[in-house]
């Protein structure tokens, strides 16, 4: 941060780093100018404070003066993808089951997706993201994957192992 | 008030979530925005490089303030343009975004500061970087990484000296990234678990957010290619408040 203030660079946003663990020391890996995706869909929904109140902060330089507030509880966020992606993949199948998703600690994000015939259709390599947040990672995954379930498309393609380093973590 | 969010994928379909549910935004428009974004938000369809056309339909909306979600109108000045226009816009400066949109840059900046990360060379021509690698150890993995902006496609982690010269070859001389790949620098690996930071900052303070973790591999256990990536979790239980301060 030192060095965007000397630099005098003009930054007002979000700063991305991106950071790897060795010898339990931080490296730093890459700077990012923006939110990351997915990272922001699971983190935002841990926000307490209001986006608008942060950003008007930042447009006016005035962050110093603002707090911001996270809930204590844990979001996993599941990327739902089209078979084939990253490489060949095929667009266009109906996605089914997303009235399903209820839950009031879920939200659905979507990413490639289009409607067709008054219908969500895939139009994309991700296609959706499933962020459910709970009071603990453990929880969290169960509820995330029980919500990710309820949605099928042909050729749906999602990770069953998000969240599990955290896991790890916890029982060690 | 009123707010229009740029871009089109997940991150902005969050994001204009986030604005929906503050208690000062009345309206929220999203250009281009996608399906899912389109029943939340009035979506125009704009492409997220079209300053013109978006700082007018600012204009003519009367929106408050823009929210750009993705890099490339970051790197090519779209918050100059719109300060230049006396539109207000959360979004680093074009000289700002190089920290990403320049891999060298970034590098440099980050050695000037004293900010731990690998060591690097920079290259502007395949037979010096190829020279280079001749002098490296065989079978020691070294990351070949485009300085541009490549969507994500821009790093190569090579297992040794033969693929890191394929990587050369592939970004510089058959030109696989485009302008991206004009220049490149070669970097020592540094193994270990990944976390990402990210971070509110008006140029002078900042405010971290949790840390999270992503997911770039297709497959369960990390295998298969890299992805933009398959999901994340915030908090991560490796982010100790002990490192949270040392990243700051």
């Amino acid at each position: 941060m030192e060095g965007i203030k000397k630099e005098g660079f003009e930054y007002k946003g979000v700063l991305y780093v991106g950071v790897i663990m060795n010898g339990g020391e931080p490296y730093v890996l890459e700077f990012n100018c923006r939110f990351g995706d997915p990272e922001t869909q699971a983190v935002l929904p841990l926000l307490d404070t209001d986006l608008s109140d942060i950003c008007q902060a930042v447009m006016n330089k005035e962050l110093s003066k603002i707090e911001i507030k996270w809930k204590k509880e844990t979001a996993v966020c599941v990327v739902i993808a089209s078979g084939g992606y990253p490489q060949k993949f095929e667009s266009g199948f109906e996605i089914k089951g997303l009235e399903n998703v209820k839950d009031e600690n879920t939200t659905v994000y979507h990413a490639g997706t289009k409607i067709k015939d008054g219908k969500f259709v895939t139009a994309g390599g991700r296609v959706l993201g499933i962020t459910s947040i709970a009071g603990d990672v453990k929880s969290a995954i169960d509820k995330v994957y029980s919500q990710v379930k309820l949605i099928s498309f042909e050729n749906i393609h999602y990770r069953k192992d998000i969240a599990w380093r955290a896991l790890n973590e916890k029982q060690n | 008030m009123k707010v229009l969010v740029i871009g089109s994928g997940g991150r902005e379909h969050a994001v204009c979530l986030s604005f929906i549910k503050s208690k000062n935004i009345e309206k929220v428009y999203c250009a281009p925005g996608n399906a899912g974004i389109s029943k939340i938000a009035e979506t125009a369809d704009i492409g997220v490089n079209d300053f013109e056309n978006l700082a007018k339909f600012v204009r003519d909306n009367n929106i408050d303030f823009t929210f750009v979600g993705p890099e490339i109108p970051l790197s090519q000045g779209i918050t100059d343009y719109f300060e230049e226009k006396g539109l207000k816009i959360v979004g680093p400066s074009k000289q700002a975004s190089m920290l990403e949109s320049s891999k060298i840059f970034s590098k440099e900046f980050m050695n000037k500061y004293g900010v731990p990360t690998a060591q690097f060379n920079k290259f502007s021509d395949a037979a010096a970087a190829l020279a280079f690698l001749s002098l490296c150890e065989k079978d020691k993995k070294i990351v070949v990484k485009a300085d541009g902006l490549a969507a994500g496609k821009g790093v190569y982690v090579c297992s040794g000296r033969e693929e890191a010269e394929n990587a050369v070859e592939q970004i510089m001389n058959d030109k696989v990234l485009g302008n991206a790949g004009t220049n490149i620098i070669i970097e020592e690996y540094i193994d270990g678990p990944e976390l990402s930071y990210l971070i509110f900052t008006d140029g002078i303070s900042y405010r971290m957010m949790p840390a999270s973790q992503d997911h770039k591999r297709i497959n369960d256990n990390d295998e298969g290619p890299n992805t933009g990536g398959m999901g994340a979790y915030s908090p991560a239980p490796l982010a100790t408040p002990q490192l949270n301060k040392k990243v700051e």
